[in-house]
């Protein structure tokens, strides 16, 4: 079986929001594939980082199904929050009194990692997102984009199953996005599958093999590439941001 | 028909600098006051400020009538370095906001115009709380110790212009020092002031003409700063900062208990640990997850200071009571330790960073557990040694063994402790 015919997980959500009564997100139902590259698309407002945290955990209201595929029967509601992931955050998330080092031996210290294996990957990601200079800085002060970096290697150097990344280009140097776009390249050949919201839709269409398109709190639309044409009714040239601008701007009225 | 339309607003002279400037400066004193109403309601006032300025009035009326005997021109020295020190907490202020970086900002109009009400909003308060800061001493000043009223005049004066000197030379230093270098300085600058204000007021007491006459070099240093001040560049964010700094310490202490305030590392490295050194070895998960704390916590002064102060504290009530007492107490003062410790932890594994991964809960009961242990021994050490040095001073001989024995007691003692809190479910992590 190829990697991206195993089902990773599913989720079958019917409401989500932050107030009970006002759902931000309803009827969205996502599967993602081993060694998929999923983009979570969509305009701003749209619900994408709230369906992320949905599928986290990290909503207070939430009525829906979302499993792992190999646990299904024993978790047929909850979210994905487990050692199976890594979360990147559109913000990073950083502790103030921790070296990016420290932050690294922290994260090693969640995932298990044996120490020698653990030396090896986070040195070559520090190398990889420029960083090894800064290991022993707190990364409280470094700038956005550094502290994204920080963000991405943590991710990395967990190796997980699944990567929830949400806005992974913003802040980014060129040259990080390159080494970003590579590293999620060797972690699909590794069989991990990658769920992203991005607006950068250029990097997107690059780099993921499906899309959902979210929009007013629902899917839009979904499938691949020439699916997304058909469905926007754009040619069959036409670039992945024709078809999310058809789909969602020409379609709304004006006030 | 038609509702009649609203027209928007359309005032541009509104953004005039020094119409702006005085707006704000209106608004800044009405979220004072509204900040001080939230302190101050009709309680506070009937039982606290009310009763505090009749005690007060009527304690400086009877210093007033009847002065005590031992009070002579030394006490004078005392209200010198109050107004001293009043001069130190002014600051250069010139109301900036966030948003005036998208448009006022580049025009040099505004700017100009927002600096230069700045000084004169500056002088104005110094000018402000000397003059009042006198005026309440002034009866002292002129019935008790016969200073006469062209003094008072002059120490305005003199309080007001070298405020506002200093105010402008410490914005100066703030801008051209940073870190370490910017603390050292302005420490220094401090202690120089305070000590070169009060000599010269003091001083001036004698002679009315030197203190009249050091005020001339004052305001020179005071224009000069202006004019400097005037010429800097590039001096936006250091505004920005100083009002958000200025209101963050208007209403933390209303808020302090209300939220924490967490402080924020000031270098780009750690002064302990710089190199990211593990502090304990790492043998396995656990141990790396309470390096992280134990590095955490010493690096936080939030979180280590309450333990020095009960340390502190603890030691006086182990060493003032008799020996059997001080033994009772240093057997349920760990008890206290653990519950902080344990506070601490918890809200420690709550910070988002660490919120992050998913923990297993073997590995976190572990981990409390050290905390816990390892967490009080230092001070449960420090206390039993000042209860074997008591039991030695109280018995002589062997009983000094004490000194030794007394800690490894304690050790052993914080674990059967420890064990009690483990089997406690609210101190579980479950």
């Amino acid at each position: 079986m190829e990697n991206g015919d195993v089902p990773l997980f599913r989720a079958d959500i019917e409401e989500a929001g932050y107030e009970p009564g006002h759902p931000i997100v309803q009827d969205v139902t996502l599967t993602v594939h081993s060694g998929e590259r999923v983009g979570l698309l969509g305009p701003n407002g749209a619900g994408k980082s709230t369906l992320m945290k949905g599928m986290l955990g990290q909503l207070p209201h939430w009525k829906g199904k979302i499993a792992w595929h190999d646990e299904v029967e024993k978790s047929s509601k909850g979210s994905l929050m487990s050692s199976r992931i890594a979360y990147i955050p559109e913000h990073p998330i950083l502790y103030e009194r921790m070296t990016l080092w420290e932050h690294l031996v922290l994260a090693a210290a969640a995932g298990g990692i044996p120490e020698e294996v653990f030396r090896e990957r986070a040195e070559k990601l520090l190398r990889r997102f420029r960083l090894f200079a800064s290991k022993h800085e707190y990364p409280f002060k470094f700038s956005k984009g550094m502290q994204q970096k920080t963000m991405l290697i943590i991710g990395f150097l967990l190796q997980p199953e699944l990567y929830l990344v949400d806005e992974p280009f913003i802040g980014l140097d060129p040259g990080a996005v390159m080494e970003l776009l590579d590293a999620l390249e060797e972690e699909r050949s590794r069989g991990a599958a990658v769920l992203l919201t991005t607006h950068v839709l250029d990097s997107a269409e690059r780099l993921c093999d499906r899309f959902v398109l979210v929009h007013n709190g629902g899917v839009a639309a979904s499938g691949t590439l020439e699916d997304i044409r058909n469905i926007a009714k754009c040619g069959a040239e036409a670039r992945l941001f024709d078809c999310f601008h058809k789909l969602t701007y020409l379609d709304e009225e004006q006030p | 028909m038609m509702p009649k339309s609203i027209t928007d607003e359309f005032r541009p002279n509104r953004y005039q600098p020094i119409p702006m400037f005085l707006e704000r400066v209106l608004a800044n004193w009405k979220a004072s006051w509204k900040i001080w109403r939230m302190v101050m309601d009709w309680a506070t006032w009937l039982y606290i400020l009310l009763p505090g300025l009749f005690i007060f009035g009527g304690m400086y009326r009877d210093l007033l009538r009847d002065p005590p005997e031992g009070l002579d021109r030394s006490f004078l020295v005392l209200i010198y370095i109050s107004l001293g020190l009043l001069q130190l907490i002014g600051k250069y202020r010139t109301f900036a906001e966030p948003g005036d970086g998208l448009f006022l900002h580049r025009h040099a109009r505004w700017n100009k115009g927002k600096i230069l009400s700045g000084f004169v909003y500056g002088f104005l308060m110094r000018l402000s709380v000397s003059a009042l800061l006198v005026a309440i001493a002034a009866p002292l000043l002129l019935q008790i110790f016969k200073l006469t009223s062209g003094y008072l005049v002059i120490l305005i004066l003199y309080c007001s212009i070298s405020g506002y000197a200093w105010i402008l030379l410490k914005d100066r230093l703030s801008q051209l020092r940073q870190g370490w270098g910017r603390s050292l300085v302005l420490i220094c600058s401090y202690i120089v002031f305070i000590i070169v204000f009060v000599l010269l007021a003091e001083y001036g007491q004698e002679s009315t003409a030197v203190l009249g006459s050091a005020i001339i070099p004052m305001a020179a240093v005071a224009a000069w700063l202006m004019w400097l001040r005037h010429r800097m560049q590039g001096t936006f964010l250091h505004e920005i900062a100083t009002e958000n700094a200025l209101y963050a310490a208007k209403v933390k202490w209303i808020l302090k208990e209300a939220m924490d305030k967490k402080p924020t590392p000031m270098l780009r490295r750690p002064m302990l640990f710089p190199r990211s050194q593990p502090l304990l070895k790492h043998r396995d998960d656990t141990s790396r997850l309470l390096d992280s704390w134990f590095k955490s916590a010493l690096r936080r002064v939030d979180l280590y200071y309450p333990m020095l102060y009960f340390a502190s504290i603890g030691i006086a009530a182990v060493s003032l009571p008799p020996l059997l007492l001080a033994v009772l107490v240093w057997l349920a003062l760990p008890m206290l330790v653990m519950l902080m410790l344990q506070r601490q932890w918890s809200k420690w594994l709550t910070e988002p960073y660490i919120a992050l991964f998913n923990w297993r809960i073997e590995m976190l009961e572990q981990a409390a557990n050290k905390v816990r242990v390892w967490g009080a021994l230092p001070t449960m050490i420090l206390w039993a040694i000042v209860i074997g040095v008591k039991i030695g001073l109280a018995y002589g001989g062997a009983s000094w063994f004490a000194v030794a024995a007394a800690p490894i007691a304690g050790y052993f003692w914080l674990q059967f402790v420890n064990e009690i809190f483990a089997s406690i479910k609210v101190f579980r992590q479950d």
